[in-house]
């Protein structure tokens, strides 16, 4: 095994800005964010960075009611992550740089990856 | 100021292998703004984690794209093995390492293939593909399958190499270097490709980094990012570099490709006299209980793959980051300020795949 350490710091909404501006002032790169369904209605969302090989993340657990701010202010090339993680899991973001309404995919159910919201 | 027009570009394309539309922006020749949208080619894989027990849904991943397929089933066994602290033999780190530069080569053969084609040189597609067919050929013989390998699996490799075709595959690939030398020349000097490619879908060593590029979209304008750097598989035994390109346009993307040709087969020949004898494959008992993100680098760039277990038999999630979704956004500034006739070529030039975009 070759196992990397891969911290995961974790944050209120209210300190994801910050943290993630700080970041990108360390010279970090944004590898990706993503979304995980952990309960009924409940998100962790988990951005992670590298610099040099190093590898970081910042994580919020948020409700369905909770909207993110966008990093796309920060990061952005961030907005496809943030139009794609609303439009499967149906976690709202604000103030994306690009934003898709919803139309980023082409599908049949609303959320698909979060079934029990209810098909409008 | 001149008029502004939209024109469509896509789903359905010439230069395109799969889906992907972009709405140009237009004044007169020059794109001013490129809108994109995807989505024709969504499956949903990532859900599909829930219906298929971890061990099996490695034949899932390894359809995610019919190029890289067998990264990405590297590169999810790992996820599963690190979470589960499993020790792979030495031996399956070696076949591992092999396979994903067999498939590094057919890859870029297949990118500069319909590059060539994209600009209209027909004869260099046919040899490049040429080639390509060889490194196929090879692949089924050693791993099962041209394209889909369906080797890799949680605790080592299906499928060994025995010690003659070892010795066989370092003399081909000295074969194939020689044919590559003759044929990538015309892609590197020939003046009516340099014509075509150089100065066009410029991106600043600047702007790859802050946009995320990766792969040789990110090498070809001098970052240095290559996760083969971290030594995962066997990379850590042996001995090469980055390649870097400066020029940042479609012709130093194009040379990336071409020297990491002959980097993959350098690789493959180390691999095959370094492979020390020993079993493939260990058993293991249990269910992966936590989460590990497995960065691998596929032949368009850095992938990511985070799986999150419970300690059941299914996943409670996979994802995977690949390397064209992280390519977009320098992507769509590279099409920002270039020629209508241009697009096609930028597009082609980051080696896109929608299918794993989309998953």
């Amino acid at each position: 095994m070759n196992a990397e350490e891969q911290p995961i710091k974790n944050l209120t909404l209210e300190e994801l800005l910050p943290n993630v501006d700080a970041t990108h002032k360390l010279g970090y790169r944004l590898v990706q964010v993503c979304c995980t369904k952990i309960g009924e209605n409940s998100f962790e969302i988990t951005y992670s960075f590298d610099k040099d090989m190093k590898f970081a993340n910042l994580r919020v657990t948020v409700g369905i009611e909770a909207e993110l701010p966008s990093i796309t202010g920060i990061y952005p090339g961030a907005f496809l992550y943030e139009n794609e993680i609303r439009e499967l899991f149906g976690v709202q973001f604000k103030g994306i740089s690009v934003d898709y309404k919803g139309h980023l995919y082409k599908k049949k159910v609303e959320n698909p990856y979060n079934e029990k919201k209810k098909v409008q | 100021m001149a008029k502004r027009i939209v024109i469509p570009f896509g789903p359905q394309h010439p230069v395109l292998p799969e889906p992907i539309h972009l709405d140009l922006v237009l004044e007169d020749e020059k794109v001013v703004d490129a809108l994109l949208s995807i989505g024709y080619v969504h499956r949903g894989l990532e859900k599909l984690v829930e219906k298929r027990e971890f061990p099996e849904y490695v034949y899932v991943i390894e359809r995610t794209c019919g190029i890289c397929s067998y990264i990405h089933g590297l590169s999810y066994c790992q996820a599963i093995e690190e979470i589960m602290k499993i020790e792979i033999p030495e031996r399956a780190l070696f076949l591992r390492t092999m396979g994903s530069e067999y498939s590094r080569m057919h890859s870029h053969l297949l990118s500069m293939g319909c590059l060539a084609d994209g600009m209209g040189f027909e004869n260099l597609f046919m040899n490049l593909f040429k080639v390509r067919e060889r490194i196929v050929d090879r692949m089924e013989a050693s791993f099962g399958g041209r394209i889909i390998q369906g080797t890799c699996k949680v605790g080592g490799v299906r499928k060994d190499i025995d010690e003659e075709s070892l010795g066989s595959i370092v003399t081909e690939m000295e074969s194939i270097e020689k044919e590559l030398k003759e044929i990538t020349d015309v892609l590197i000097k020939d003046d009516s490709v340099k014509h075509r490619l150089r100065g066009v879908g410029m991106l600043s060593k600047e702007d790859a980094y802050e946009l995320g590029a990766v792969g040789p979209t990110a090498r070809g304008s001098g970052v240095k990012i290559d996760l083969r750097m971290r030594g995962y598989a066997a990379y850590d035994r042996i001995k090469f570099e980055p390649v870097l390109g400066t020029g940042g346009d479609c012709h130093s993307r194009t040379a990336v490709r071409v020297r990491e040709l002959f980097q993959s087969a350098d690789i493959i020949k180390q691999c095959a006299k370094k492979i020390p004898d020993g079993p493939i494959e260990v058993k293991y008992t249990g269910n992966p209980k936590g989460e590990y993100f497995s960065r691998v680098e596929q032949p368009r760039g850095e992938a990511i793959h985070y799986a999150k277990g419970n300690g059941s038999r299914f996943l409670q999630r996979f994802r995977i980051r690949t390397p064209t979704f992280a390519n977009v956004p320098p992507l769509i500034h590279m099409l920002k300020g270039c020629d209508l006739a241009d697009v096609p070529l930028i597009i082609i030039s980051i080696d896109p795949c929608i299918s794993c975009v989309e998953r």
